[in-house]
């Protein structure tokens, strides 16, 4: 099979398998609906389904779906810039800098909730600026750089996170689901700015696709090639920040997607990079829509927020690379 | 052309290359020769900017430091030392030499692919456009990486030890891929560490050592002169080769 036709191929399952997400994320739950009482709820015909749907489900939908582009795009781009497949998102001090954030507003202004999400969103960005400036990136130190710069922090913001929560005991149960990551609560009206900073998120990420491919080269023959190495990296680590900030700002802290899907991914496709974002952007919105689900069905009427499965299916997945690799 | 005019070059507050002077010209190949550690890949770097230096780096009269590295991309190509291994198909990998002029989106044209095409033919890897650079051989990965220097289509070429690494054969093919760029009018400036593969293409010999030029002549010159003797401690044996002619080589 030519690769166009294997890529068409994708596609197509890729889609077939975001609709069938999509359908079962409207239709199992702690209340199970069939297809023609999704139809009805749609229609207006089933008042009961409606809500469920409207209020519920479709916005938990929508929230898993960008939350799974997002995070599969920004992983992806990351692990391409630093030349290192095991690099995710939380590594750049997105993670720790947006919950530090969070339980600073949940210590020390604990009625200002409305304000978590923005507040998780501007301490994931200034976090990323900061791994930015530690690593040296900006005067055009080594790739590596980023990564150490990024796990310093995170340890540091980690620590304060531990000392608040020793002094603030009370607000570690509403920390504690913010760190899980998952869709309980959430809006369609809160999914509107995230909706379009992770749209032009991923449509920048696939602009700047072929000169971040470049980069996997190595810095003097990119160089050679026509792209200011030092730029590139500095705009690719700010897409894939602002990527991060969003999903963080009403999904938590999501784990593990930013880290699997890209090899899935370039198991299945390779790694012409700007083919294979838009791959992941599909791969990472199924893989949380079902992730989601089936955490609302597995204790059901219960749930498990998303990111447990995720971390369930994450664990797994490393041991499976481990196995490749010593084979 | 590439012109070097007293070119000064300070790594970690030392200086490794000072009062650094020559001309590499177009329709010619000229060989830089050295001990290891004298400063050839620095000098390389310097000369593709991805090194600050002092002094005047000019290719086609375009100051290295001051043109813009897609200018500079469109001027000059570069075959690196270490040639990374990306899991891409080789097809991508070459399509990479068309980078320099695709523009912000990276899009390629229908005259670029063809140009990649023919690129993959002439270095005959033809079969190989949908194999992986991280599962083909040393000598076809160099291919794709000629390849790609084919397509970005520069008139001045780079290359960081060529030669190294590689068997007998994939040095001829090298070797005959230097001279094809020569014979096209092209201006061919590399490292070689290969003396007597030095001699037989070089136009003009580069010797780099204790920071400055040793040797800056032709491949006779470099005979005459004993700079093989002379600096690397090499001696020198006369032959005849099947064509009557006398060669020496050094050992």
């Amino acid at each position: 099979m030519s690769k166009k036709h294997k890529l068409t191929l994708l596609c197509v399952i890729f889609i077939f398998l975001i609709l069938l997400a999509g359908f079962c994320a409207l239709a199992f739950g702690s209340v199970s609906l069939s297809a023609s009482r999704i139809a009805a709820a749609i229609n207006g015909s089933d008042r009961t389904a409606s809500v469920i749907i409207f209020k519920l489900r479709l916005p938990r939908l929508a929230a898993a779906a960008l939350a799974g582009a997002g995070l599969a795009v920004a992983g992806h781009l990351l692990q391409s810039v630093t030349d290192n497949e095991l690099a995710a998102p939380n590594i750049i001090g997105i993670n720790a800098g947006a919950g530090f954030a969070v339980m600073l507003i949940l210590c020390l202004f604990p009625s200002c909730w409305r304000m978590l999400p923005a507040a998780a969103f501007v301490g994931a960005l200034a976090a990323s600026f900061l791994v930015l400036t530690l690593s040296g990136v900006s005067s055009g130190e080594h790739k590596s750089s980023l990564v150490l710069a990024g796990v310093a922090l995170s340890s540091i913001l980690n620590a304060g996170i531990s000392f608040l929560s020793l002094k603030y005991p009370d607000v570690l149960s509403s920390y504690t689901a913010f760190s899980v990551g998952g869709f309980d609560g959430v809006s369609l009206s809160e999914l509107i700015i995230p909706a379009v900073m992770i749209a032009v998120g991923i449509i920048s990420a696939i602009i700047i696709a072929p000169k971040v491919s470049l980069l996997s080269l190595g810095d003097e023959a990119a160089s050679a090639l026509g792209i200011n190495v030092r730029v590139v990296r500095i705009i690719a680590v700010i897409i894939t920040s602002a990527l991060c900030a969003a999903v963080v700002s009403f999904a938590g802290l999501l784990g593990f997607v930013g880290l699997i899907v890209p090899h899935i991914v370039r198991r299945l496709i390779g790694a012409g990079l700007r083919v294979s974002l838009p791959f992941s952007a599909m791969c990472g919105a199924v893989l949380v829509i079902f992730s989601d689900v089936i955490g609302r069905i597995v204790i059901a009427p219960g749930e498990l927020p998303a990111g447990i499965i995720m971390a369930i299916i994450g664990a797994p997945f490393f041991l499976y690379l481990l196995i490749r690799r010593k084979s | 052309m590439i012109e070097l005019n007293n070119v000064n070059i300070s790594y970690w507050k030392k200086q490794i290359l000072h009062d650094i002077t020559f001309t590499a010209s177009d329709a010619e190949i000229t060989i830089i020769l050295g001990k290891n550690g004298c400063g050839k890949s620095t000098l390389m770097r310097a000369v593709t900017g991805s090194l600050k230096y002092v002094g005047s780096i000019s290719i086609d009269g375009c100051e290295v430091s001051k043109t813009s590295s897609q200018k500079r991309a469109q001027m000059l190509s570069l075959m690196p030392q270490l040639l990374a291994r990306p899991s891409i198909t080789l097809r991508e990998l070459v399509s990479f030499g068309r980078q320099p002029y695709a523009g912000v989106s990276g899009i390629l044209t229908k005259r670029d692919w063809e140009l990649v095409d023919n690129a993959i033919k002439r270095t005959g890897i033809s079969q190989l456009t949908e194999a992986y650079a991280n599962q083909v051989s040393g000598g076809e990965l160099q291919k794709a990486y000629l390849a790609m220097t084919l397509a970005q289509d520069t008139q001045n070429l780079l290359l960081d030890e060529p030669l190294a690494h590689l068997d007998i054969e994939y040095e001829r093919r090298i070797a005959e891929f230097l001279l094809n760029m020569k014979q096209n009018g092209r201006c061919v400036l590399t490292v070689f560490h290969n003396i007597n593969r030095a001699l037989e293409l070089a136009d003009r010999i580069i010797v780099v050592g204790d920071g400055c030029i040793q040797f800056n002549g032709s491949a006779d010159e470099f005979i005459t002169a004993d700079v093989a003797g002379k600096y690397f401690g090499l001696n020198s044996y006369d032959c005849t080769d099947e064509n009557g002619n006398k060669r020496r080589f050094y050992a």
